[in-house]
């Protein structure tokens, strides 16, 4: 049996971990409540960014061609496949950091998975330290990896990565670029999802069947025309989506955090009260030997 | 008279929804002078200096714009833009080293990255233009 000493010090550690888990997710939380104030502010701007592709799309739609959108009439994915390399490339969004329970090993899994089962091949870039490391590590074959992505996650960033992949994809180096993320559900869930960013599927932007058709034929007027206008806009709804993408696992790493680290701390807990229990117990024992031993002590002397 | 109603949102935020008599857009190509009634419109914005006369009297009020669009319709003026900043939040000596800056980068970079750069540095000067207002 462990000696009181050792016993007191364990509790010791215990403790001192239980109050870092207790920081941790408390610190988790504050960043959980500022990354779902990210995603909500960009409500508005989704929404009208919606509305404005959607009345265009609906205008332009067989007339459009743009390097970033399937192909008019085919649209499934089979017919993108003609002329480019036949190679895939797969963003995966995990976290900075660990301790926070299966959230990076989900995605990572997931990428795994896919990757598999993609014909002519694909490339990761990994977003996210963790993400970077387990792939580098496995040797799997990568376009790059961007570290330390989520210390300041700004609009800037997300700018930069569409440019990148939006060139990269116009250049045909891929066929189609996927995204693999945790997305946020809610504080005590995450799903991982995999998405398609590239090509623009026709169906995205013109929404259910030639999208804002039924709700009025206003007569608008375009400036410049509406395909120039279209143009425009198809990169930036590519920038949009990877920043929605980025902060969506934002706030799913930090939910996963908070969750991970309230159970180490109730688990915490749970051991204390074990090994306090066990040292109360081993310490009234000595108490006992002791009684026994002086009062032995004593009979033998009068004896 | 009816007035307009002036709604700016960029990715961060909804940053104005006003009343407003009338809107000055920095259209892609050229200015746009928007009035109540105006027909319906959908347009793509360059970077540059968006103003507006508040409804409720008072002067006129400008805000620089990064590239984006607008929409017009049932005399709602509905603007997105990547970053936006009202005339008084903008430090001016801080505007114009940015502008400074990105004008020297663009005057190094290459044919290829000036393409990039330009809006950056329009937006720049934009806002170097628009703090003057304040």
């Amino acid at each position: 049996m462990a000696s009181l000493i050792d016993l007191r010090r364990r509790i010791r550690t215990v403790k001192n971990t239980q109050q870092i888990t207790k920081a941790m997710k408390m610190v988790a939380a504050a960043k959980l409540r500022r990354a779902q104030d990210q995603i909500l502010a960009t409500r508005p701007y989704a929404l009208e960014l919606r509305k404005v592709t959607e009345h265009l799309a609906a205008v332009a739609a067989g007339e459009v061609e743009h390097p970033l959108l399937t192909p008019a009439g085919g649209g499934e994915d089979g017919q993108a496949a003609e002329a480019g390399s036949g190679k895939t490339l797969v963003l995966v969004v995990t976290g900075d950091k660990g301790l926070c329970g299966a959230f990076n090993a989900h995605v990572q899994r997931r990428a795994e998975q896919e990757m598999a089962t993609l014909n002519g091949g694909g490339e990761i870039l990994a977003l996210g330290n963790r993400g970077a490391d387990f792939f580098t590590h496995r040797g799997a074959s990568m376009r790059g990896a961007r570290r330390d992505l989520f210390k300041d996650l700004s609009y800037a960033t997300a700018q930069d990565l569409a440019a990148e992949v939006s060139k990269a994809f116009s250049d045909g180096e891929y066929d189609a670029v996927y995204a693999v993320y945790n997305e946020f559900i809610s504080v005590l869930s995450q799903r991982v999802s995999w998405e398609r960013l590239l090509p623009i599927a026709r169906e995205d932007v013109v929404g259910e069947d030639g999208g804002g058709a039924g709700e009025d034929h206003r007569d608008y007027l375009y400036e410049p025309s509406e395909a120039e206008i279209l143009n425009d806009l198809l990169p930036r709804f590519v920038t949009f989506q990877i920043y929605r993408v980025l902060l969506e696992s934002q706030a799913a790493e930090h939910a996963a955090r908070m969750t991970a680290m309230d159970s180490a701390t109730k688990n915490a807990g749970e051991l204390i009260d074990t090994l306090t229990l066990q040292y109360n117990r081993s310490r009234q024992a000595e108490i006992t030997t002791e009684l026994i031993e002086v009062v032995s002590g004593a009979n033998a002397l009068e004896g | 008279m009816a007035g307009l109603n002036l709604i700016l949102v960029t990715h961060a935020e909804k940053l104005l929804e006003v009343e407003c008599s009338d809107v000055g857009l920095p259209g892609r190509k050229g200015d746009m002078g928007i009035l109540p009634g105006h027909a319906a419109l959908i347009s793509t914005l360059r970077p540059g200096e968006l103003s507006y006369q508040p409804s409720d009297g008072g002067a006129r009020r400008f805000v620089a714009v990064a590239p984006g669009f607008c929409e017009v319709a049932d005399d709602t003026v509905t603007v997105l833009t990547e970053t936006a900043e009202p005339a008084e939040d903008i430090d001016a000596a801080a505007a114009r080293t940015e502008r400074d800056e990105l004008a020297a980068e663009y005057d190094r970079a290459s044919f290829e990255d000036q393409g990039a750069l330009k809006d950056r540095v329009d937006t720049a000067q934009a806002r170097v233009d628009v703090a003057a207002r304040a």
